[in-house]
């Protein structure tokens, strides 16, 4: 796989609440914090910057206002990660602009012939957010979402066990799974 | 003819050069997570989401500052 690649991005400018310690400067902090992470998976999930930007809004709005329902059994992030993948899901449902498969350990990445121990090669950065994006778009819903959980180095495999309903076991099963069919589709892009 | 010979060698070389440089910044990704987590890095978070948010929280009633403080330990 090849693309061209740049140095990261600075961080982005965060709205900051002019007077610390109160919930809208915690709020601030909490934004600043997970925004890139939880914008990120909401425009890989929802594939358009427009959709992923609302979304991005309504997940931290609803954070927001249900902070009251945090019972702490698992870390922020999480939190948020779950608000973020049950909003998208409800608005991939409701746009039925998703082509869903039902069994994604069923279909033909077992067989594919690419395999997941060559490297991804990349030479073109214009190109590379597209190229993503459309390998992502051809993944089964479930290897998408677990490849770009598992792409936050912040998440144990238990967190995205929680996350997506299933074992750590499972996770790691399905993720070579989902590598290979990432890696087949990427190379088709190039 | 002499000089669209000679452009056509620097447009050549100018080719080559890219190329060249392409080549030395491709970079290698050992899985996908890892091409991701570059992707990621390189995406910025659109400002008018930041905007929005405050403009939305500013209306909502204020909440306990327990909450927060509990929270993030502030």
């Amino acid at each position: 796989m090849n693309v061209t690649v740049s140095e990261p991005l600075p961080e982005r400018e965060v709205p900051r609440a002019p007077d610390s310690g109160s919930p809208e400067s915690d709020f601030a902090r909490l934004y600043e914090e997970h925004s890139r992470s939880i914008y990120y998976l909401c425009l890989r999930l929802l594939a358009e910057p427009g959709k992923a930007e609302d979304a991005t809004h309504d997940v931290f709005l609803k954070a927001f206002r249900k902070i009251d329902q945090f019972r702490g059994d698992s870390s922020l992030k999480t939190w948020l990660y779950r608000i973020a993948i049950n909003h998208c899901r409800n608005l991939q449902q409701a746009w039925h602009d998703r082509h869903m498969l039902s069994n994604a350990d069923d279909v033909i990445w077992d067989t594919a012939v690419s395999p997941t121990d060559s490297p991804l090669r990349v030479l073109e950065t214009k190109e590379l957010g597209q190229r993503i994006q459309e390998t992502l778009d051809k993944l089964p819903d479930e290897y998408r979402l677990l490849l770009l959980l598992v792409a936050d180095q912040e998440l144990s495999y238990d967190q995205i066990g929680s996350l997506t309903d299933q074992s750590a076991d499972a996770i790691r099963g399905k993720l070579h799974r989902a590598r290979k069919a990432f890696a087949t589709h990427f190379k088709r892009t190039a | 003819m002499k000089r669209e010979m000679k452009l056509n060698s620097q447009q050549q070389q100018q080719q080559e050069e890219q190329v060249h440089t392409q080549a030395e910044r491709a970079t290698e990704f050992a899985t996908p997570e890892e091409l991701l987590r570059h992707d990621a890095l390189q995406t910025p978070v659109p400002p008018a989401i930041g905007q929005r948010l405050q403009q939305s929280v500013s209306q909502i009633k204020p909440l306990p500052k327990t909450w927060w403080q509990r929270l993030l330990g502030s």
